[in-house]
């Protein structure tokens, strides 16, 4: 073997190498994007490699580049949590 | 039991950003696309023109809402170039606004119907979401009617 993939898609796949779980175990898997209208994402219950690497050895992570385990639009609506139960409302005001 | 799921669960708070998650540092973009000249993002849903660059931001529940987000000046896209006129041209729209679930723009006639000086089209659209990842087209329009250039931007 000389190479190897956890997934087709990439943020399935950031969330495999993060959290050590098959990328079939996070929601992402159905496609790389993380649709607004699904309430998804990696589970918070996963523990994600920088919480170990802490506890192990109090390492210092930084993050440096794509996340996309998360819906940016999302979080800048997330004073209003209903607007991820009327989806349809709520992304013409992320459109602006 | 569905809003016990979404009030738990989500992606829309800040225990799901990277300082959240437990690095104690991110310097980067937390969309799945940006313009690197313009730490704007792209092909998502968010409006275009909205930057996506953070330093810790975002990492604590505690952190005021709205949360600001830096936003980068001094680039100069280039003319005539699909991001330009993203950007730039207030009658260009795009396929973002296509969505799997309502369906926009199932044809080039309803882009047509938008507005005029629709340049591409993907016929095969579908409400695929693998798909629509694929192949994330900026869909340009120009109420101007001056063609504009087309991206194909995937991940």
């Amino acid at each position: 073997m000389t190479s190897h993939y956890t997934y087709k898609f990439c943020a399935p796949t950031r969330g495999s190498f993060l959290t050590g779980r098959l990328p079939y175990k996070l929601a992402a898997t159905r496609s790389n994007l993380i649709p607004w209208t699904l309430p998804d994402g990696t589970h918070l219950s996963y523990t994600m490699l920088p919480k170990f690497l802490k506890a192990a050895a109090n390492y210092y992570s930084v993050h440096i580049g794509k996340w996309h385990q998360v819906r940016h639009c999302a979080l800048k609506l997330s004073g209003v949590v209903n607007a991820s139960l009327t989806p349809h409302l709520a992304v013409p005001s992320c459109l602006g | 039991m569905l809003w016990r799921r979404i009030s738990t669960q989500g992606l829309y708070t800040p225990q799901y950003t990277p300082v959240g998650r437990g690095f104690d540092e991110m310097f980067g973009f937390l969309e799945g696309g940006e313009d690197h000249n313009t730490s704007k993002t792209f092909g998502n849903f968010c409006h275009n023109g909205e930057a996506d660059l953070s330093h810790n931001q975002l990492g604590s529940d505690d952190d005021p809402f709205p949360y600001t987000w830096p936003e980068c000046t001094g680039f100069a896209p280039l003319p005539d170039t699909a991001v330009f006129e993203y950007y730039h041209n207030p009658g260009a729209v795009d396929i973002e606004s296509y969505n799997p679930y309502d369906g926009v723009f199932e044809t080039e006639e309803e882009c047509a119907a938008l507005c005029s000086g629709c340049v591409v089209f993907l016929a095969q659209c579908s409400r695929n979401q693998s798909f629509l990842h694929a192949t994330y087209i900026f869909l340009h329009c120009s109420l101007a009617g001056a063609p504009s250039t087309n991206a194909h931007v995937t991940a």
